[in-house]
């Protein structure tokens, strides 16, 4: 306390500076006055009376100056004057300010971008209240490894009625239909989810409250909005929760507004509203029909394996009941499994966790080229200042008062740095969250300003630690011995000027083979993406394009009722501008949640997993095969024959013949979900995965008409011809015209592939973006390094040109001095790829990790852009005249 | 050794400060008149230096200042001891006393 009113009396001192030392000065003369009138009281004279009270009093110059330092001013005034000068260094050297304040911005701003980033979108991506207590119970599979796969109702009323795991449990099924405000809806993500969900995540509404289990099983239209939706539909207004949304054309009360950051599920929905389980879903034969997403929280006391061992109790009670379950669980490992919520992620999808250490690897390395850059620079710098430091150190100043000045001016430049940090952080935040991040996981949440200062705070010290020890390089140079030699000339030589070339070299070599790496690697997942993107899908995509359908039980009906609709959609849709043809579906190729299954095949004994292939299944109107262009390898195609009346048939890809067994695959009976479906034809192999899924492509075509349970999303693919623009517009128009209830997105094969690649494209985007930075650093570094180094060898330009060298040959020897040291960084940058590049490989499917013609092209533009950034201050110091450059500042 | 006895003499004259204040405040040529007449002109220091001692003491807040006129009608500054002062005082004068009984029975008995 006493040392803060300390510190204040020092600031009112400094600030009321002049107020002060006027009051200082007619306290003394009062004093000095009053001494004078006793004197003269005494009977002396006026004269000697002054006299007598000035030797009395003592020096007053000294007087005062003791009382300022007693005020505790003076040291705030020294730094005022260290800001002063430090302002004026500031833009004395614009050039040097300019590199670090860009340096800065771009490496801290980017490595906290993308640290916060990283860790709030895939480390810790629920925001529950004690999130190391939430778990994600669903269905495992031995082949699958660790994850654990969403399950589906029934399963989910088991568990919840026999469990004794968890203290709170409930189910969340994500849903893409129409929401709308007032005006015409659009189609967005909403959670259908039971009241458990809200004990397991303990997280309160920010306004208002969530739903009850009562109001759930009344049916009760009610929604809890997520903070975004509140903000962006409603304005974040207070009154929410007098106001309404519609979803599927039905309106739902408001009754609440999740804080911000929340969110159910992994991907971010607009809101929330009790799931209602129709009869039909607690239907013996909807045990498959895995599409819920379980969460729970672990009652106290109990451990993770404990209810691991529960869940896997309850499923073998089940399998007890059911022999061919049981037959096929004890072949496929089948299982309820749980994982922390927290792990789900990476769980779900391991090649997140790859993708992880390369971004986080990619964001330290350009932190180094920084560290390295900054470094180079300042010692540069320092390097030029060494005369000015020797002078005033032969002047008496301390190389304490020195050093406080040399920190007091990176402060102000690190000060500048740290806000124009915040708003490239603000910049690169936008670049990753932007529209061309892709719709769907794994990036997409919303990063908060508080989630930023713990990595913006760790990147802003590594540049500080490097920034203070290459700035106070300056004041250790000059030693006691070498003061008079530093300022007569600038050109400490010896030991210490041998090591300072070899740390710049060091720095150079180090940005360059740095930089190389990033650029290898960005060229690697280039091509990877380019050459996944370009292999043959084994259908067509141009003028073909998918509509999702959104039709809510309620005004569609279910079952029979429902296909018919689709079917009469599909069929009323060939009548629309510019389609040529539609048929109906229940997928779009490459949806990013597939269902795979399996089967067996009649006759032939399915011996181990091995015998039975996981695949991915479609039903589909007859005509789908001839709309997608998809080749006939054997059989025939399904024709309007095929129908619910007759005979069930299939059509498999030609990867499935090898399951069939030694008879013909044509005629084949294959046994899937309990029902026999006889192979009609044989189709080329398909690409029918998300290319994140490391599924073989397996796939099975049903014809719809033969299925009764049509619950799936509906999608009616569409072949089109003309410009796809125009086709949309025009399509929008003539759906709304005829069926303005209608919810619908149009699913594009380009949005489709986006979708598809997200885990080549998302790294691919990051380390694009670290790569073209980090030959901006180079390039800047190494421009204002060389400047420096330049100009630092002035005299020995200006001596070789005295003796009679050309501008040709100087400029030749600064250029072949350091092309060695870019050579030689740009070896070791391609030398640690090649090292690497096993690790590479896993990540990289279409291209070879060491593929030289990827080498040899990002060599030669980092080569290039050095050679620019080296030439132009070597061109600059040869041609300036030799007494200039002779010339002693 | 040198530094250590001005840090003594430093401390002695912001304790004598301290003492004078106690009764009422005073300004500055009051306190060092005081100051020569109670120690019978035995402490003979420099006016001048009395005045870092006093913007120290305000500094610390132990003591305050206020402009007013003194009894010739002369504008000077007044300073009076704040609460934390007069407690300062009081701890100073008590170990004060303390110590100079110790060092006065070392002097005898030693």
């Amino acid at each position: 306390m006493r040392f803060l009113l300390s510190i204040g009396y020092a600031l009112g001192a400094f600030f009321g500076r002049g107020k002060k030392e006027t009051e200082l000065d007619e306290e003394m003369r009062t004093h000095i006055q009053l001494m004078v009138d006793d004197g003269v009281a005494r009977g002396l004279s006026e004269e000697e009376a002054r006299k007598e009270a000035m030797r009395e009093f003592g020096n007053v110059v000294i007087a005062k100056e003791e009382v300022r330092d007693a005020w505790g001013a003076r040291i705030i005034h020294g730094f005022w004057k260290d800001l002063k000068f430090a302002w004026k260094q500031l833009f004395k050297t614009k050039a040097y300010s300019a590199s670090i304040l860009l340096i800065l911005g771009l490496c801290v701003g980017l490595n906290s971008s993308i640290f916060s980033g990283i860790y709030n979108n895939l480390v810790k991506p629920f925001d529950f209240e004690d999130p190391e207590t939430v778990v994600v119970v669903g269905k495992s599979w031995r082949a699958n490894g660790d994850a654990v796969f969403s399950t589906s109702i029934l399963s989910f009323l088991e568990i919840e009625e026999q469990q004794e795991a968890f203290s709170s449990i409930g189910f969340i099924k994500q849903e893409n239909i129409d929401v709308s405000r007032d005006a015409k809806p659009k189609n967005l993500k909403v959670d259908y989810a039971t009241a458990g969900v809200w004990g397991v995540t303990g997280v309160s509404p920010l306004i208002g409250r969530a739903f009850t289990e009562e109001e759930v099983a009344r049916g009760e239209k009610v929604a809890v909005l997520s903070y975004g939706f509140w903000k962006s539909e409603y304005g974040g207004a207070r009154d929410v929760l007098e106001k309404t949304v519609r979803l599927n054309g039905e309106t739902f009360a408001i009754i609440g507004v999740m804080p911000r950051g929340f969110s159910l599920m992994f991907a971010e929905s607009v809101l929330a509203v009790p799931k209602v389980i129709a009869e039909w879903e607690m239907r013996e034969d909807q045990r498959n029909n895995n599409g819920i997403i379980i969460i729970a929280r672990l009652a106290e006391g109990t451990s993770l394996s404990d209810a691991q061992h529960e869940m896997s109790a309850l499923y073998q009670d089940y399998l007890e009941q059911d022999s061919e379950a049981k037959k096929s669980a004890e072949r496929t490992g089948e299982n309820y499994a749980i994982v922390p919520a927290a792990d789900f992620t990476l769980k779900m999808y391991p090649e997140i966790e790859t993708m992880l250490y390369g971004l986080q690897g990619a964001a330290a390395m350009l932190l180094l080229i920084g560290c390295f850059n900054i470094a180079g620079l300042m010692l540069a710098r320092g390097a030029s200042r060494v005369p000015e430091v020797g002078l005033r150190m032969a002047l008496g100043a301390g190389r304490l008062r020195i050093a406080g000045q040399m920190v007091t001016e990176n402060s102000l430049l690190f000060g500048f740095g740290l806000i124009g940090t915040v708003l490239m952080t603000d910049f690169f935040n936008y670049i990753f969250t932007g529209p061309w991040m892709g719709p769907n996981p794994p990036i997409g949440r919303t990063v908060g300003t508080e989630d930023r200062v713990a990595p913006f705070v760790f990147s802003a010290l590594v540049i500080l630690i490097a920034m203070g020890f290459s700035s106070l390089a300056p004041v250790f140079i000059v030693s006691g011995k070498r003061v008079a030699k530093s300022f007569a000339g600038g050109r400490v030589t010896g030991a210490s000027s041998g090591s300072r070339n070899r740390l710049q070299s060091f720095l150079i070599v180090g940005q360059i083979s740095l930089s190389c790496f990033l650029l290898i690697c960005t060229g690697l997942f280039l091509y990877n993406v380019k050459n996944s993107m370009n292999k043959d899908f084994g259908y067509e995509t141009d003028g073909r394009m998918a509509i999702e359908l959104s039709l809510p039980d309620y005004r569609y009906g279910y079952g029979l009722e429902r296909r018919q609709f689709q079917e009469r959609f599909a069929s009323r849709l060939k009548e629309a501008p510019m389609v040529l043809d539609a048929a109906m579906s229940y997928r779009a190729p490459m949806d990013f949640n597939p269902i795979m299954s399996s089967f067996e095949v009649s006759g032939r004994e399915m011996l181990s997993e091995e015998d039975y292939p996981r695949n991915t299944w479609y039903r589909v109107q007859p005509n789908f095969h001839e709309l997608m262009g998809i080749d006939l390898v054997d059989g025939r195609f399904f024709n309007d024959l095929d129908n619910s009346q007759s005979e069930s048939v299939v059509i498999a890809s030609k990867s499935l013949i090898r399951y069939m067994g030694e008879s013909p695959a044509i005629g084949a009976t294959l046994k899937f979900w309990d029902r026999e479906f006889r192979v009609v034809g044989i189709v080329e192999d398909t690409r029918d995965n998300p290319h994140l899924m490391e599924e073989p492509d397996h796939t099975l075509f049903f014809v719809a008409s033969q299925w009764d349970q049509t619950n799936a999303n509906p999608v009616v693919m569409v072949r089109y011809s003309g410009e796809q623009s125009d086709f949309l517009k025009r399509l929008a128009m003539w759906i709304d015209q005829n069926d303005p209830e209608l919810g619908y997105k149009f699913v594009t094969f380009d949005r489709l592939l986006s979708d598809s690649f997200i885990m080549e494209r998302l790294p691919l985007i990051y380390v694009s973006v670290f790569a073209a930075l980090s030959i901006i650093l180079t390039s800047c570094g190494l421009y204002g390094f060389l400047s420096y180094i330049a100009e630092q060898k002035k005299m020995d330009v200006g001596i070789r040109k005295a003796m009679g060298a050309s501008n040709g040959q100087i400029i030749l020897h600064m250029l072949k001095s350091n092309s060695l040291k870019v050579g030689l960084g740009l070896v070791l940058g391609a030398s640690f790829c090649l090292l690497i590049s096993s690790g590479l490989g896993q990540a990289l499917k279409e291209v070879s990790p060491k593929d030289p013609f990827i080498y040899l092209a990002a060599c030669s533009l980092l080569a290039l852009t050095s050679f620019v950034a080296i030439a132009i201050p070597s061109v600059r110091s040869a041609m300036r005249p030799a007494m200039t450059s002779l010339r002693m500042d | 050794m040198g530094k250590n006895r001005m840090d003594m003499l430093q401390g002695t004259l912001d304790l004598l400060v301290l003492r004078i204040l106690l009764t009422k405040s005073r300004h500055g040529y009051e306190i060092a008149k005081r100051i020569s007449m109670l120690s019978s002109d035995l402490f003979k220091v420099g006016q001048g230096s009395l005045y870092p001692s006093l913007h120290r003491l305000e500094k610390k807040g132990f003591v305050k200042a206020e402009w007013g006129v003194t009894d010739t009608g002369r504008k000077a500054k007044f300073y009076a001891l704040t609460d934390a002062g007069r407690k300062q005082a009081e701890e100073e004068k008590r170990a004060w006393l303390e110590f100079s009984a110790a060092i006065d029975i070392i002097m005898r008995e030693g």
